[in-house]
């Protein structure tokens, strides 16, 4: 794979926009009016509806026995099937609008996922679940603010980064990469961890490590950042015994095939079990339940077993897609924000989902990472289809010059 | 343009790139990375779904399978008519999963909540399985995966556990047998446990025809318990086990038992047993011992109620035992009934002095005679020039010392020392029937050989198997053995007709109305407790056959400590009713011979006195005899085996 196309051109800014009529929505659109629909855009659309409507049909599939048990074997499905709906508008409202608007809205975004953060610190506020601390309760919703958290900090960084960008066109200095990003990093992973959420950590980190990637990070300091933040993770797995245990599970499954090891055995049992064309659509043994959290954090299994090699890999090659797209949306940024916001979206998309898949094939110990768009899962769904629209919106390349407040100049 | 920055490239030569040009950059380097990291799951994929698939999928199908046992129905056992004496009907059977009353938790430490409160199933259960809310839940809250809380109870119990819909409760389809004539041949047909394996009596001789196969099915179990809808199926169908038929009648069973509690009741006795055969076939029409007990309510009754004392308990034959040494010594030729012996009251042998029931002056007497009046002093002076060595053979012919072919669990081969081990005074108290020891089974076998016209044959409880084809499959009858020649068997019936239809003769209350009867009376002090001696407890017995020309059955009563303890007195009357409800079973017709005979009470008023002291006198001088240091039956003073000090209550070896 490579990246053949040029960076993104100029564009014309379509006529007419400037006539902004009607309501509020009518006057927000008129301000921050997109770029042109382009193959990108759809390419990412298509994707998006095809992994969602995976997700879909497989959270029926993988939660439909455990649901059935509770009483009602669509109450996870017609769930989910609400969140979708919420996370369309999500995606439909950012695909729409230029997606420098989150450049503003970062802040105040950044701001509730905190002090959504800080009130799950708050005893009796938080809703507490397989021992860990994540939700809050609103109403009949339950959401995560570190899912917005993830979100909220790859705009705030991506945002502040580029008011710092140099005039010059230079690359950002180390001090001025590091000096939002390490303490914005080291104060959400600190709430994130006392919930604890490892596996959410790391993909703060991920996302965060994006940015500064993408920024111009210097190859040394990328190098030492990585081997400092594989000894904190190793640090911050040998100090709670439950992470020790998983490691060994992750290690030699075999040796605990009831305690540590069992959901990974069980889901490779599945995956075996499934073979190359599958069992066939809800034919899963895994879910009935063999393996725990079948339905998030271990649905690939599910897919594995019912859909066979060709089911896992038909999701691989998806996320690889939405990969190529979104790293060519990047490339071919009409801005130095929208550049870092696709690269960073997309890493973190893609590197969750591989994250996901590795620990449900053993590849790594597991963590509790959700696949993104088909895990069953209402604030990480809304969360990853929100910022997949603006990943359309920049790939609309709307013209540099029209919004937004930095915006550099042109390119060769 | 882009301002140029400074940069060092591999080579070492300056080279100058704009921020977008570092993007770019790494956003190519993205696109590397993440290839391999795709290629690497890839590979992963592959390995685990291709390369491993088979050996995982069998693992995983291993953790899935389940094979239940499905029960097969166990056979019935019918009387020889088809009635049913034992059948298997379908129970409900209320289980718990104890797991589903306690929070669990996981090795991530989530915790699992219960699925119910134990208190408040066991007390909806309470009311419906009429037991005790507080035992119920001691049940639910024990440390297993599986408990019984009631087995097979009525479907009506199994449909309202059903509908209460409890978590961790459920409900089994269990077979449950059932034996609808209660404890009518209780200790032959025997019992299984709850989980329907043969425990005794017929249920355990059979229990591998009754049994039948048990079938499988083969599925797919999650681990909550259910069963996968998308999983496998594979049913293999049990086999339905085989029904036995009996060779017992049902109707004379019940009589026999009525026969025997009435005599227990009648006699202040602690036991009686009756067995009937049918002659030449050697088919048991009814074994009966009392007290019994019901298969259907086990628990409380004493052990010993169960057993199948007709051929588990032995006992001394006493006079019964006359009319086989007496056809040993006809068989032989030493005697004919018409020879006339000089018969004294009293005859000294090695020491002891055995006497007649009462003194009366030396009298010549035949053969007969000496049967009829149940003379010892005749029967050990035939026993004499028989000898003993072929008196131990004759005896064993009968069927003495050995348990017959039926093969009755427990069943005893009574005891008969081998003839190189008798004592002085072994030949004359063998040849009146003390110092041996049979079941009622073997007398009444021996006595059937005598009524076969000299033909052993072995008995029988068994007629057929009735298989899925619903067929009977009989039960060959065995060949005979010839034991003694027809005329000798008629010589003895008609001395043994004489016995009970005869002036002097000690029988004469086992007369049964419109048939000739032929059969003796036989008296026997219990072997003490302590196994030294004996004690001053009797066995009273009779066996006899009718219709005495051509006989078609053999009833042998057996009554322990009565009172009066004479045989004459209380086997015979008992031996009469059965026998009479016997030939009419067997619908054998009268002869009108019993007319012009006094009834059964005259004579037993006449005859009282002479049966008790004939009877006794043989007893009591056989006790003498061990007392004075022959072989007694059971533990004298010069040491017998060990194996016989238990002789009367269990199995000699």
């Amino acid at each position: 794979m490579s990246i053949d196309e040029a960076p993104g051109q100029q564009r014309e800014r379509p006529a007419g926009t400037e006539a902004p009529s009607g309501g509020r929505w009518a006057r927000i659109r008129a301000r921050w009016q997109p770029g042109p629909w382009t193959a990108d855009a759809t390419a990412l659309t298509v994707l998006t509806l095809l992994l969602l409507l995976l997700g879909l049909v497989m959270s029926f599939s993988a939660s439909f026995v455990p649901a059935a048990e509770a009483g009602d074997p669509f109450a996870v499905f017609r769930r989910q099937v609400g969140w979708a709906a919420i996370g369309l508008v999500a995606f439909m409202t950012a695909a729409r609008l230029d997606h420098r608007i989150w450049r503003g809205l970062a802040w105040p975004l950044l701001l509730v996922a905190m002090i959504g953060l800080v009130l799950l610190l708050v005893p009796g506020v938080g809703e507490t679940r397989y021992g860990s601390t994540r939700w809050i309760g609103i109403g009949p919703l339950s959401i995560q603010p570190s899912e917005i958290a993830k979100l909220a900090a790859l705009l705030w960084l991506a945002d502040v980064l580029e008011r710092k960008r140099p005039r010059n066109g230079l690359p950002q200095t180390t001090e001025h990469l590091l000096i939002p990003a390490l303490p914005l990093l080291v104060l959400l992973a600190a709430l994130v961890l006392a919930q604890p959420a490892l596996g959410t950590t790391i993909l703060l980190a991920m996302i965060i490590s994006a940015v500064l990637w993408v920024e111009g990070l210097p190859g040394r300091i990328v190098t030492a950042a990585v081997v400092l933040g594989g000894l904190a993770v190793a640090a911050l797995a040998v100090v709670a015994p439950y992470r020790v245990a998983r490691i060994r599970g992750w290690l030699w499954p075999e040796r605990f095939p009831l305690d540590e090891g069992f959901q990974l055995l069980q889901s490779r049992y599945a995956l075996g079990s499934g073979g190359t064309f599958g069992l066939g659509l809800g034919s899963s043994r895994g879910k009935w339940p063999f393996i725990p959290n079948a339905d998030t954090d271990f649905i690939f299994a599910v897919i594995g077993e019912e859909l066979g090699l060709v089911g896992a890999l038909l999701v691989v090659a998806l996320f690889s897609m939405l990969l190529y797209v979104g790293l060519k949306v990047s490339y071919a940024a009409t801005d130095g924000f929208g550049r870092t916001v696709s690269l960073a979206v997309t890493v973190w998309i893609v590197g969750q989902a591989l994250v996901n898949i590795g620990t449900v094939t053993g590849l790594l110990p597991i963590t509790g990472v959700t696949l993104p768009l088909v895990s069953v899962g209402g604030s990480s769904l809304v969360s990853t289809l929100l910022a997949l629209g603006i990943l359309v919106a920049i790939a609309r390349r709307p013209s540099p010059a029209t919004s937004g407040t930095a915006a550099r100049g042109g390119h060769p | 343009m882009p301002r140029p920055t400074l940069r060092r490239s591999s080579r070492g030569t300056a080279v100058l790139r704009t921020d977008e040009q570092v993007a770019v950059r790494r956003i190519r380097w993205t696109l590397a990375i993440f290839a391999v990291l795709v290629l690497a799951t890839t590979a992963k994929l592959v390995e685990i779904q291709v390369l491993d698939a088979a050996d995982l999928a069998a693992v995983s199908e291993r953790q899935r399978a389940r094979t239940i046992e499905l029960p097969a129905t166990r056979g019935r056992i019918y009387d020889r008519d088809g009635d049913v004496l034992a059948t298997s009907v379908q129970a409900a059977t209320i289980y718990a999963d104890p797991r589903a009353f306690r929070s669990t938790e996981t090795p991530d430490g989530l915790e699992v909540p219960a699925a119910g409160a134990a208190g408040d199933v066991a007390a909806a259960l309470a009311p419906v399985l009429s037991q005790d809310a507080a035992t119920i839940t001691e049940r639910l809250e024990q440390d297993r995966h599986f408990v019984y809380l009631a087995r097979q109870v009525s479907h009506e119990v199994g449909e309202e556990v059903r509908s209460l819909g409890l978590p961790g409760i459920g409900v089994l389809v269990e077979p449950h047998r059932l034996y609808p004539a209660g404890p009518l041949a209780g200790q032959v047909v025997g019992f299984t446990d709850i989980d329907a394996q043969g425990l005794q009596g017929l249920e355990s001789v059979y229990d591998g025809v009754l049994s039948g196969t048990p079938g499988t099915l083969l599925l797919e179990r999650a681990p909550g318990g259910l069963d996968i809808a998308s999983g496998v199926r594979e049913l293999s169908p049990p086999a339905v086990g085989t029904d036995v038929v009996l060779s017992l009648d049902r109707e004379v069973q019940h009589v026999a038992e009525v026969a025997a509690a009435g005599a227990m009741e009648q006699y202040d006795a602690i036991g009686a047993s009756i067995v009937v055969t049918e002659v030449g076939s050697g088919d048991i029409l009814a074994m009966a011992s009392t007290p019994g007990f019901d298969p259907n309510q086990r628990g409380d009754e004493d052990p010993s109620d169960r057993r199948n004392r007709a051929v588990t308990d032995i006992f001394e034959p006493g006079s019964t035992q006359k009319a086989l040494t007496i056809a040993a010594a006809l068989e032989e030729g030493i005697v004919t009934p018409s020879t006339t012996m000089s018969v004294a009251d009293a005859i000294r042998v090695s020491g002891s002095t055995f006497t007649d029931a009462s003194s009366h002056p030396t009298s010549q007497w035949t053969v007969t005679e000496i049967m009829e009046r149940s003379s010892n002093v005749g029967t050990i002076q035939i026993a004499q020039q028989l000898g003993s060595e072929r008196l131990d053979a004759y005896l064993r012919s009968f069927g003495y010392g050995r348990p017959t072919a039926l093969g009755f669990p427990g069943e005893s081969g009574g005891l008969l020392r081998h003839h190189e081990d008798w004592w002085g005074t072994s030949l004359p108290t063998i040849a009146m029937g003390h110092g041996v020891a049979v079941s009622l089974l073997q007398l009444a076998n021996s006595y059937g050989t005598i009524a076969n016209d000299g033909v052993a044959v072995s008995p029988r409880l068994v007629r057929g198997t009735v298989g899925e084809d619903g067929r009977l499959s009989p039960v060959p009858t065995p060949l005979g053995e010839r034991v003694i020649s027809t005329t000798t068997a008629t010589s003895v019936r008609a001395m043994l007709e004489e016995a009970v239809h005869g002036e002097a003769g000690t029988g004469g209350l086992a007369q049964v109305d419109g048939y000739r009867v032929a059969g003796k009376t036989g008296t026997a002090r219990k072997p003490a407790d302590g196994g030294a001696g004996y004690s001053n407890q009797y066995i009273a017995t009779f066996v006899g056959m009718a219709p005495a020309d051509d006989p078609r059955v053999v009833v042998a009563v057996m009554i322990d400590e009565p009172w009066p303890f004479y045989g004459g007195l209380t086997a015979a009357p008992v031996f009469a009713e059965v026998m009479q409800a016997a030939l009419v079973a067997l619908r054998v017709p009268p002869e009108g011979a019993g007319d012009e005979l006094p009834t059964a009470l005259q004579l037993a008023a006449e005859h009282a006195a002479r049966i008790a002291d004939a009877e006794v006198a043989a007893a009591d001088a056989a006790a003498r005899a061990v007392l004075e240091g022959g072989p007694g039956l059971v533990g004298d003073a010069a040491g017998d085996p060990p194996a016989e000090q238990a002789a009367g209550v269990a199995d000699p070896p």
